[in-house]
């Protein structure tokens, strides 16, 4: 029992230091943990229990249901071509060339490859948002076509990894069954679930999100395939109804950022070996450039098509160029069902954080679209009333 | 004389100085005075809600020391606008200039230690460095 505290003294003690450093320079907690936890890793190497393991994988689970649950409905629906298109060609073209990169030129062998393909086709929809932000564009047309086109990039990201490794054995069909009957009646349930229960202290709702979770993440598992792919498509179908209820997502947040998602990233952090890191940093480069050519080829060609103008191409593409968290879920599942090895993740996982840093930075520095180019498609669409 | 003229303003020591000064400037001209705050929001972060919650706990936050702000300098018969904004200090002071055509950015400054200095960036250095108007800083304790 003692060795339990102990244990949990250090995760959490671990979790306080990275939410310390964040308050202190402004750079999310996510990636404070990440880099927190790598350190951590190398240097003591903290004791990862079954319980850890759970925390982390619950953490992931409701960490891409918020993700899901911020999709704006309208937003999509209103620019449902380009969004789709972009969205598809920015999950579809890295998927493809990192995965070829991975099998054919490193030679390794086609699931790890895909892990490889999977990790890098991701984007970051919060990173994404916090930058626009900054510059107001996540109010115009063109910033909220960028974050649809991310929901619909991720949402193939989380299919592909729901689907590629299973077995499509009965559990898996059950499962799949249960899912869409789920998604078919969740919203109206929920509506109604919600204003019986009335925001009493029990929490009653975020239980209830958290029971819906688990039921499909069990049922999921059970047939082979991944947590976070109903969790995301559960996000989906409620994010209308969560975002009239913005105080359940703040609470629902302030308990998976508290006590779930630190075990989550400070895990995927302390998993990687920096020293096979430092030996393959061609890989590291190797791969971080796949993903972002593979992104202008698939992405710049569509946003000629769609008549956007030179640098507001090339900013959509560095902005759909980032990832974090879908990125290191990937690499992470390939690390805990043995499909890459500890040295292949840990070049995962740091690509993944490169590309949640470099592409933003570029992007703000020297593409950012001023003046008309911040209107574009607003013009086309009918004005700012419509989106 | 300056004509517009916009005040970097936090509520803290080094800003109050630069308020003075810019009131101050103001009067002789007289100019017109935009006062700019800016919420840092997290960066690579995890949820569109994070951000939305650190936007909104910011606005909150400046929205008192703005409508401060705004009464002290009516007070002293000068009108004045408000503006909060998001993200790098240095980089939205520059763009907020910018679009508003500013000729004088006048902010303070707050003793830094050194090593936060060379690590995190001085707001103060990029505005100087790449403001397209004149820029006056205020030197303030910390």
């Amino acid at each position: 029992m003692e060795q339990l505290w102990s244990e949990a003294l250090i995760w959490i003690g671990l979790a306080l230091i990275s939410s310390l450093i964040s308050l202190r320079i402004g750079i999310s907690v996510a990636l404070v943990e990440l880099i927190v936890g790598i350190t951590a890793g190398n240097i003591y190497r903290p004791h990862i229990s079954e319980w850890v393991n759970f925390l982390a994988s619950f953490g992931a689970i409701v960490l891409t249901f918020l993700a899901g649950a911020e999709l704006e409905s309208q937003t999509l629906r209103k620019f449902w071509k380009e969004s789709l298109v972009l969205g598809f060609l920015s999950f579809l073209a890295p998927f493809a060339l990192s995965w070829f990169a991975a099998q054919f030129l490193l030679g390794w062998d086609r699931s790890a490859a895909q892990i490889a393909g999977l990790a890098l086709s991701t984007t970051s929809v919060a990173v994404v948002y916090a930058v626009m932000l900054e510059s107001g564009l996540n109010e115009k047309p063109i910033g909220k076509l960028i974050l649809a086109a991310c929901f619909v990039t991720d949402l193939g990201t989380v299919i592909a990894l729901g689907l590629l490794f299973t077995s499509f054995g009965p559990q898996f069909w059950i499962f799949v069954g249960v899912t869409i009957i789920a998604l078919f009646y969740l919203p109206k349930f929920t509506r109604f679930y919600l204003t019986r229960v009335n925001a009493h202290s029990s929490e009653p709702e975020v239980k209830y999100v958290y029971f819906v979770l688990m039921l499909l993440a069990y049922l999921a598992v059970g047939g082979g395939s991944e947590g976070v792919l109903p969790a995301y498509l559960v996000g989906m179908v409620l994010a209308d109804t969560f975002l009239a209820n913005k105080e359940l997502i703040r609470r629902m947040r302030a308990t998976t950022f508290a006590l779930l998602t630190p075990f989550y990233f400070l895990k995927a952090g302390s998993l990687v070996d920096l020293k096979a890191v430092f030996a393959s940093l061609g890989l590291v480069l190797l791969f971080f450039f796949s993903k972002t050519l593979a992104k202008f080829l698939g992405l710049y060609p569509a946003g000629v098509a769609f008549k956007f103008t030179r640098r507001v191409n090339v900013y959509l593409n560095l902005m759909m160029s980032t990832g974090l968290t879908f990125g290191t879920i990937s690499a992470l599942y390939g690390l805990t069902h043995g499909i890459i090895d500890k040295e292949r993740y840990s070049i995962l996982v740091v690509t993944v954080i490169l590309t949640a840093i470099i592409p933003t930075l570029i992007a703000q520095a020297f593409f950012e679209p001023k003046g008309r180019e911040r209107e574009v498609l607003f013009e086309a669409k009918g004005g700012q009333k419509d989106v | 004389m300056f004509k517009k003229i916009l005040l970097a303003y936090d509520g803290s020591e080094g800003s109050k100085l630069a308020f003075e000064k810019a009131a101050e400037i103001a009067k002789l001209g007289p100019a017109e005075i935009h006062i700019l705050a800016v919420g840092r929001i997290p960066e690579y972060a995890e949820t569109v809600s994070e951000v939305n919650e650190a936007k909104e706990q910011a606005s909150s936050f400046y929205s008192k020391i703005m409508d401060e702000a705004i009464r002290n300098l009516s007070q002293r018969g000068l009108a004045a606008n408000s503006h909060i904004e998001f993200g790098k200090p240095g980089d939205v002071i520059l763009r907020i200039a910018e679009d508003l055509k500013a000729d004088l950015v006048v902010l303070g400054t707050n003793i830094h230690s050194a090593l936060r200095r060379r690590f995190l960036g001085a707001t103060v250095d990029k505005v100087v460095d790449h403001a397209h108007c004149s820029v006056l800083v205020i030197k303030g304790g910390d």
